[in-house]
């Protein structure tokens, strides 16, 4: 398993209702969002399945935070 | 006619033929199923393994989603790897599973003959076998047959296009012409006739199955005529048919010619050519074009009575067409206009040519930007070229020496707005890459202000009245010294008068306080690439001073640059005995360092660089050595040469040329690079053959002593080809290879956008970044 490095953002799973939310905020469906595999190094760190889905916090070049979602499909 | 689409028909074929396009579809089916019992080749257990795999991948595009998918169901193009392993799978079984025949062996003869162990198969039993085969079988095929039996491909009446798709062309002596396809149409009728005749009057077989061989002959090439294997259907002066994939075929076809290769109406392209009393909005067009080119004048109940003027008109802007209500284009003449104008109603539209101040599009290829495609506004000009303001030739990638652009008119009331609104220049002067001006002073104008700015200029009555009228200004500035303008005082006239702006760089200082520039000369990092001024002004004056400020700074400065005669010759680059002297001295003492370290080399004392090896050390400390020499000589130089050298001038104020330049071509060349390191190929043990073996100085290695000026001396010209020849090589190479890079990103990512919520969607509204850039920033808008 991988550990956490400095260089690979915070990855989080969203509650099922956390993702409800996300949802809501772009008014997409989950397909619409984009993927990451159920094999990724840090999807598989976190005990990720297929359906859930993942926040990462990412830190901008120019100084900002913003947080990325991606859905976690079958690898 | 007019408005009717026409309709499809049909033709009942006596004996039905196969499908050209589709005998190989038909040819798997006949392979894999049994010709006994029509059954697939497989038993049904093996039918039953495959099943749950195939299932998932016959039915509607719905059932498959994200859980499907999750669960292992196959996006289409696994599907048709699937389907077409099962049926060479079933090609190899010797025997029916169900009935237990043997199988006997198909060929097919291309293109549309069948055989089953040397007897031919007739398509009517081909059809026969065909509607045998069980839905069920079907997906297992990967067929839907819900949606299509494979029957159908075996044709037993023929789709007949209406004649707007066939469209027949009256001569001038009134004899008809017949499209091809109507030609294919008749040679069909008339043999499926004459099959029909002979059928019922009980011809022989062998008259019977030749005239169906010949039907389907007929079919064959109705389809395509280029189908191999079949001689190509011929017009009676042997030219060959066009028929249905010879239309969509090819770079004259349907797709390549008239979809992908759209021709535009209203436009125009010339060579273009530069005008300092253009604003960069503006474009100047030839009076030939502008009387050619035409805007709508929409007719109203409102402006029916200025618009019969417009069009009662006999001379230049005058109206060329009338649309009628009905859509019926009318050209006016000095003959017809009397009567046109009666017929002028609110509803109707009149083509009016061309006057100042339509917006029109400009556009140079390559269009790689969306700043390639811009609205200036008319100007109307005597002479041949389209002529623009020379700041705008940086967006486009535009210059003088012949190169040509497009014009287009926007035609609707929307195109035109969208032109005005969003794809004028003065609007567009930051650029979307990082925000800074890309439309600025360049050349001639750098120098000109420099000359207008430095602290020693001033300039008499007479000198700063030509200037300023020049530029549009009928003012002196306020203060006088001894009679005289300082050149400060008069390019503060083109400022804002409550303009607060400093801008420091290294040494410099230029200060502008209360719109007087105080301190400092006005350099190109303030008015040139990047201009910090111009950014300044755009931002806080607003687009249209801006533009304004541009023209009057192009119109001031050229002026100055005129009348101070900024040019170049050869005594510019002529070297003063000490300046000789001096670069002998500077090519000595680089050669003294370098032959050091070769000697420290070849007696082993030479300390190696980390990562790097005692041979690669040698290389770089030489390399670096020899690069340094040039940096040396351009101390020397600008040490020794005044601002009253032109050539020297011109580069240090970043107008025209570098340095580098000037010290190639009065001092020496320096050291020649190939891939980015000294030559080192050619012949045994050197690189030219005028060389000795192994000989390690400097220019033996590519460094070339002598200057442009001077002249190279035959060994120095190889050396200096070899260079000039690979970095041509590079940079055609690099030029080439990321312009398809970028092309692939545009076409990857072309029709994403920026939502209201600053998330980045595509065309289906998916989310590609929660936020803009991962900051929600537009450079353009960006301040400090």
């Amino acid at each position: 398993m991988v550990p956490p490095l400095e260089l690979i953002p915070e990855h989080s799973i969203l509650s099922e209702s956390e993702a409800k939310k996300v949802m809501a905020k772009f008014s997409i469906p989950a397909k619409k969002f984009p993927k990451i595999l159920d094999t990724d190094p840090q999807a598989k760190l976190l005990g990720a399945k297929p359906g859930n889905m993942i926040a990462i916090s990412r830190k901008d070049p120019s100084g900002g935070k913003y947080t990325y979602y991606r859905i976690v499909v079958k690898g | 006619m007019k408005t009717c689409p026409g309709h499809f028909g049909y033709l009942e074929l006596v004996r039905p033929v196969i499908h050209p396009e589709f005998a190989k579809s038909v040819y798997l089916l006949l392979q894999s199923t049994c010709y006994q019992c029509h059954k697939a080749l497989l038993t049904t257990e093996q039918m039953n393994e495959i099943k749950p795999v195939i299932k998932s991948f016959v039915g509607s595009e719905e059932e498959i989603n994200e859980q499907t998918i999750a669960a292992g169901a196959l996006t289409t193009i696994e599907r048709e790897d699937t389907s077409m392993v099962l049926l060479k799978k079933l090609k190899s079984i010797k025997k029916c599973p169900h009935c237990g025949i043997q199988q006997r062996k198909i060929k097919l003869e291309r293109p549309t003959f069948f055989y089953m162990d040397s007897t031919r198969l007739r398509p009517d039993e081909i059809r026969d076998w065909m509607s045998k085969i069980s839905d069920d079988d079907l997906t297992s095929f990967g067929i839907d047959p819900t949606a299509t039996r494979p029957e159908w491909l075996i044709l037993t009446a023929l789709l007949v296009p209406p004649v707007n798709v066939r469209p027949s062309i009256t001569l001038e002596s009134g004899e008809r012409s017949e499209d091809d396809l109507t030609h294919k149409l008749v040679d069909i009728m008339r043999i499926n006739q004459r099959l029909e005749q002979d059928i019922d009057a009980g011809a022989p077989q062998i008259i019977i199955d030749d005239l169906w061989e010949l039907l389907q002959y007929q079919v064959t090439t109705y389809f395509n005529n280029e189908t191999p294997g079949v001689p190509v259907a011929r017009h009676r002066s042997t030219r060959p048919l066009k028929t249905l994939a010879q239309r969509l075929k090819g770079k004259e076809g349907r797709l390549r010619y008239n979809l992908s290769g759209k021709r535009v109406n209203f436009s125009a392209r010339t060579v273009i050519s530069a005008d300092a009393s253009l604003t960069i909005n503006q474009v100047g067009v030839p009076s030939r074009i502008a009387e050619t080119l035409t805007i709508p004048l929409y007719a109203t109940v409102w402006n029916l009575e200025e618009i019969k003027k417009i069009a009662a008109r006999t001379e230049y802007p005058m109206v060329l067409n009338l649309i009628t209500k009905e859509g019926i284009r009318k050209r006016l003449t000095d003959a017809t206009r009397e009567e046109i104008l009666k017929i002028i109603e609110p509803g109707c539209i009149l083509e009016r040519q061309l006057v100042d101040g339509d917006s029109v599009l400009m556009n140079r290829q390559p269009t790689l930007h969306r700043l390639s495609l811009m609205s200036h506004t008319v100007k109307i000009l005597p002479g041949k070229t389209m002529r623009i303001h020379v700041s705008v030739t940086v967006p486009y990638g535009a210059d003088f020496d012949g190169d040509e652009m497009n014009l287009h008119v926007p035609q609707s009331l929307e195109a035109q707005s969208e032109a005005r609104y969003l794809m004028q220049p003065k609007d567009l002067v930051r650029s979307p890459r990082d925000g800074k001006p890309i439309m600025f002073m360049e050349e001639d104008e750098v120098v000109g202000v420099h000359l207008l700015t430095k602290d020693d200029a001033y300039f008499t009555k007479e000198e700063a009245s030509l200037m300023l009228a020049n530029a549009g200004v009928y003012e002196f500035p306020k203060h006088e010294v001894k009679g005289k303008f300082s050149g400060k005082s008069i390019f503060s006239l083109l400022l804002p008068k409550d303009l607060e702006f400093e801008y420091k760089s290294g040494a410099s200082k230029i200060v502008i306080k209360k719109g007087e520039l105080v301190e400092g000369t006005v350099s190109s990092k303030l008015v040139g690439e990047g201009g910090a001024l111009i950014l300044r002004l755009f931002d806080e004056y607003g687009a249209d001073f801006t533009m304004e400020f541009l023209l009057q700074m192009t119109k001031m400065t050229l002026r100055v640059a005129e009348a101070a005669g900024v040019t170049i010759s050869v005594s510019d680059y002529y070297n003063s005995d000490a300046t000789n002297k001096e670069r002998q001295k500077i090519i000595e003492e680089v050669e003294g360092r370098v032959n050091d370290i070769t000697k420290k080399y070849a007696e082993n004392k030479l300390e190696s660089l980390p990562g790097y090896t005692k041979r690669e050390t040698l290389e770089l400390e030489t390399m670096a050595q020899l690069e340094e020499a040039r940096t040396i000589a351009n101390r020397a130089l600008s040490k020794s040469i005044g601002t009253d050298n032109n050539a020297m001038l011109m580069a240090s104020v970043k107008a025209r040329g570098n340095i580098l330049n000037y010290v190639q071509t009065s001092m020496f060349l320096g050291q020649q690079a190939v891939r980015g390191k000294r030559p080192s190929r050619g012949y045994s043990g050197r690189i030219l053959p005028y060389f000795t073996r192994n000989n390690k100085t400097p220019e033996a290695k590519g460094f070339v002593k002598s200057s442009f000026f001077d002249g190279l001396k035959p060994k120095e010209f190889f050396m200096h080809a070899m260079g000039s020849r690979d970095s041509a090589m590079s940079k055609s190479l690099v030029t080439a290879q990321s312009g398809y890079l970028q092309r692939r990103l545009i076409n990857a990512m072309q029709d994403f956008y920026t939502a209201e919520d600053l998330s980045v969607r595509d065309a289906s509204g998916a989310l590609i970044q929660t936020i803009y850039g991962g900051d929600g920033m537009d450079p353009t808008k960006e301040r400090e």
